[in-house]
């Protein structure tokens, strides 16, 4: 399988030294002074899960809208890449790279929350999980947004929404439909995840846990792939 | 596809936009492979929307429309790798060099589905040297895009399309921003990939280059195919042909045409408010007497040229509108015609 859009991708992240740089620093730059200023979990896992989601979704959606505005993504087309190939690759490099991204501000909340084994275990994988959903939805976003403006706000909105529905900003009653809606969405286990890595607790959460929201996400990613010539129709907006 | 398949097969091909506006009138166009085609024709006139059908960058809405042997409808990724577009805006991957942006959209799709393995004679690495070169982009090759000027991002984006090894080359205003030596370059390697069977369409309202390397001309005004002939015949139409355009210090008090088409030899007058275009099918001969009339009707002479018509006379003879942005005679501009 020939990867090119994936190492396309990687390498224009890599050439784009200042941006990369700046993606590593800035998430640090939030994530040290919460960490080691004592703030309490509970606010601080929420920052962190709203700052890796947001991280995910804006740097989907924006980049998406760019090329999309500027004509690259309608070259790459009409080169003869399939939408499909387009948009699964772009969304996996895109999760892979926001995850070396945030590596470094992981470490720091782990390593200052004094997080457990099974914290650190479980911290990669529902790490990938969320940047993955907020990559996915990001593309959405681009589909829908005609300026960069729009697809910040709707970056921001959709993120947003999504996190309250995972139980970021209140914990739902248990057997609402709040708390059924929270064990499929792919940004609760990252939050749980980081609350007990930001010194809230031994982790409840197990592998057993991720299969709903991993099967969720991979709706998410199958359904984009498949309707990705729409979605790419809609960005791209040949002019006329 | 076989090698014998037309490259371009069209069938009351047409394009209405969203809006309603008429972006091309159903139209019937075949082209073979190695052919070498230019389509003509002013701003708006429909040459991109028609070079778009064909690139599948627009999707028609009336017709139908077979590339290669291949009918245009559904999946379209396999067919679009065996054409090359460049479009009239050069889109490039800004921090990536020249070299670099060249060797992606080499690379993006694989080698063996590339062109349906059309045979050329230079590997990929050595085309693209050499492209580079004769773009005289060789120096510049290892600098990132974003330092490029307008005219070698067309050079790059010309240098991607024609290194391709498809059967198809589709180039938007080719000519725009390159210096004599890229167009000469250009004129080249349109014939080499000619050469090679590659059917080459160009679309232009540039009329004293890009034309005389077709063999073919399409002039389109307002959506319209109104004429498609061989260059060869386009132009012998207009042998012995003789334009005459005398500018005036001041406009004639009354239209001169009626008596300016009685002179012998006379076969086309167009009167501008301080500019007189006379077409003659006897060179010369007009002149005197033309001059004649126009200082006995008071008429003051700045400049006369006499010249043989072209392409952009042949147009405009055919629609009433001139092909290429002219400058606006003194004092004003449409005039009456007869």
């Amino acid at each position: 399988m020939r990867l090119s859009i994936w190492s396309l991708e990687w390498r224009l992240a890599l050439r784009r030294r200042r941006l990369f740089v700046l993606n590593l620093l800035i998430p640090l730059a939030l994530v040290l002074p919460i960490s080691t200023g004592g703030a309490p979990a509970y606010h601080a896992s929420a920052t962190y899960t709203v700052l890796f989601v947001l991280f995910g979704t804006f740097g989907s959606a924006i980049p998406l809208l760019r090329e999309g505005d500027g004509g690259l993504l309608r070259r790459i087309v009409l080169r003869g890449v399939g939408e499909s190939k387009l948009i699964a690759e772009r969304v996996s490099a895109s999760t892979a790279l926001d995850l070396v991204e945030l590596f470094p501000a992981l470490i720091v909340i782990m390593g200052f929350g004094g997080a457990g084994g099974r914290t650190w275990l479980l911290a990669i994988p529902v790490t990938v999980l969320g940047l993955l959903t907020a990559n996915l939805i990001g593309v959405w976003v681009a589909a829908v947004a005609r300026s960069m403006a729009e697809g910040a706000l709707f970056a921001a909105v959709a993120g947003l929404f999504l996190l309250h529905g995972s139980g970021v900003f209140r914990t739902p009653r248990p057997g609402t439909f709040g708390a059924q809606l929270e064990q499929l969405l792919p940004f609760a286990p990252l939050h749980e995840t980081l609350f007990s890595a930001a010194g809230g607790g031994g982790l409840s959460l197990g592998f057993e846990d991720l299969v709903l929201p991993a099967t969720a996400a991979m709706i998410l990613f199958v359904v984009t792939v498949l309707v990705s010539p729409i979605l790419i129709e809609r960005i791209t907006v040949p002019v006329g | 596809m076989s090698p014998s398949a037309p490259a371009v097969e069209a069938r009351g091909l047409g394009l209405t936009y969203p809006s309603g506006r008429t972006g091309l009138e159903p139209l019937d166009l075949e082209i073979d492979p190695g052919e070498i085609v230019v389509i003509l024709g002013p701003n708006g006139s429909g040459k991109s929307t028609l070079l778009r059908l064909l690139a599948t960058d627009l999707r028609p809405t009336r017709g139908s429309l077979t590339l290669l042997g291949d009918p245009v409808r559904g999946g379209l990724s396999r067919l679009r790798r065996k054409i090359a577009f460049a479009s009239d805006t050069p889109v490039h991957f800004e921090p990536l060099t020249g070299a670099e942006n060249a060797e992606i959209f080499q690379s993006l799709v694989p080698p063996d589905e590339d062109g349906d393995g059309f045979a050329v004679r230079d590997p990929v690495a050595r085309r693209l040297e050499r492209l580079l070169a004769a773009f005289e982009l060789d120096q510049a090759s290892q600098v990132p895009v974003s330092e490029y000027s307008f005219g070698m991002r067309r050079k790059l984006l010309l240098v991607e399309a024609l290194s391709l090894r498809t059967r198809l080359v589709l180039l938007d205003e080719p000519s725009v921003g390159l210096d004599p030596a890229g167009v000469d370059a250009l004129r080249v390697e349109i014939g080499r990939r000619s050469g090679e069977g590659a059917a080459v369409i160009m679309a232009s309202n540039e009329i004293r280059q890009v034309p005389s390397w077709a063999e073919r001309v399409l002039f389109l005004h307002r959506g319209q195919l109104i004429e498609d002939a061989p260059l060869q015949r386009l132009l012998g139409a207009l042998k012995g042909r003789t334009r005459i355009e005398i500018d005036l210090l001041r406009s004639l008090a009354t239209s001169p045409v009626e008596e300016l088409s009685e002179l012998s030899g006379v076969e086309r007058v167009r009167v501008d408010p301080n500019r007189i275009v006379v077409d003659s099918s006897d060179a010369g001969r007009p002149l005197t007497s033309l001059v004649a009339l126009l200082v006995k009707r008071g008429g003051r002479i700045r400049d006369i040229r006499v010249r043989e018509p072209g392409l952009g006379d042949l147009f405009l003879t055919l629609t009433g509108v001139p092909l290429e942005e002219t400058p606006e005679p003194p004092g004003g501009q449409e005039g009456d015609t007869l």
